[in-house]
């Protein structure tokens, strides 16, 4: 049985809360997730059990936000052969005062 | 059943689909995926840091819809090779999402079709814009 291509989802989106979450990162949760891509190797089975490595692979500013890459390559991990590689694109929006309106981040890519 | 190479057109529509999407709907996608970013289940969070000031749907949630019109249609997962999404306009708590798909190239050597995909509301709004997502899938 084959998993549908975004129930990689699971273990690419839900996990990107450790890395938001690294105080080492100093990043917060005033974020949207912008883009993301999946490269499929080979489909995902039952059964599989995959190896996956996340890297922050580029941080950049664009106006008031930061963007952040973060790629994960997911390996076999009985055979180490390349299974999903996974490029997620996430937005940070400026951190605001409490009683700041919405407006400023309008029109902001939002996911 | 599923199309053969041979009979695919650049221009071709997938059929589309659409789907309503409530709060209860955000809750049991978190539950799904692990995504727990109170921007999707919190108004007084979504206050504060959401672009439309409101709760708005997950991204991966778009593009899961996105991609069960191209499974569908290709005849399951083992014919994707890849899928990219770009989430450019909000999706508000309770919007009506319409995903589709067309094809924009073949190419003969590889047996592949590339897909522009989308999600869109019904004013317009490109949740999952079609200028910059795409899906490629390989047909027999």
């Amino acid at each position: 049985m084959l998993a549908p291509p975004t129930f990689a989802a699971c273990f690419t989106i839900g996990r990107l809360g450790d890395v938001v979450a690294d105080p080492e990162l100093g990043a917060h949760w005033n974020l949207v997730h912008g883009s993301q891509e999946y490269e499929f190797h080979r489909p995902i089975a039952v059964g599989d059990t995959l190896d996956c490595t996340p890297m922050v692979t580029d941080i950049r500013d664009r106006r008031r936000m930061e963007l952040l890459t973060l790629q994960i390559d997911c390996v076999d991990a009985a055979s180490g052969a390349p299974v999903l590689t996974s490029r997620a694109g996430l937005i940070f929006f400026p951190p605001r005062p409490p009683d700041a309106g919405v407006d400023s981040a309008a029109g902001a890519e939002a996911g | 059943m599923m199309p053969r190479f041979e009979d695919v057109r650049v221009g071709d529509q997938l059929p589309s689909q659409s789907e309503t999407l409530p709060q209860d709907r955000l809750i049991a996608y978190a539950g799904a995926s692990g995504d727990f970013n109170p921007l999707h289940w919190s108004q007084e969070f979504a206050a504060g840091v959401s672009p439309t000031g409101g709760v708005i749907a997950h991204g991966m949630l778009n593009m899961g819809l996105v991609s069960r019109v191209v499974t569908d249609w290709a005849g399951g997962p083992q014919h994707v090779r890849s899928l990219s999404a770009s989430f450019r306009a909000p999706c508000p708590v309770g919007s009506t999402v319409t995903c589709g798909a067309e094809v924009v190239d073949l190419d003969a050597d590889a047996h592949t079709v590339t897909l522009a995909v989308w999600a869109e509301l019904d004013d317009g709004s490109r949740v999952v814009d079609r200028r910059s997502s795409r899906a490629v899938v390989a047909l027999d």
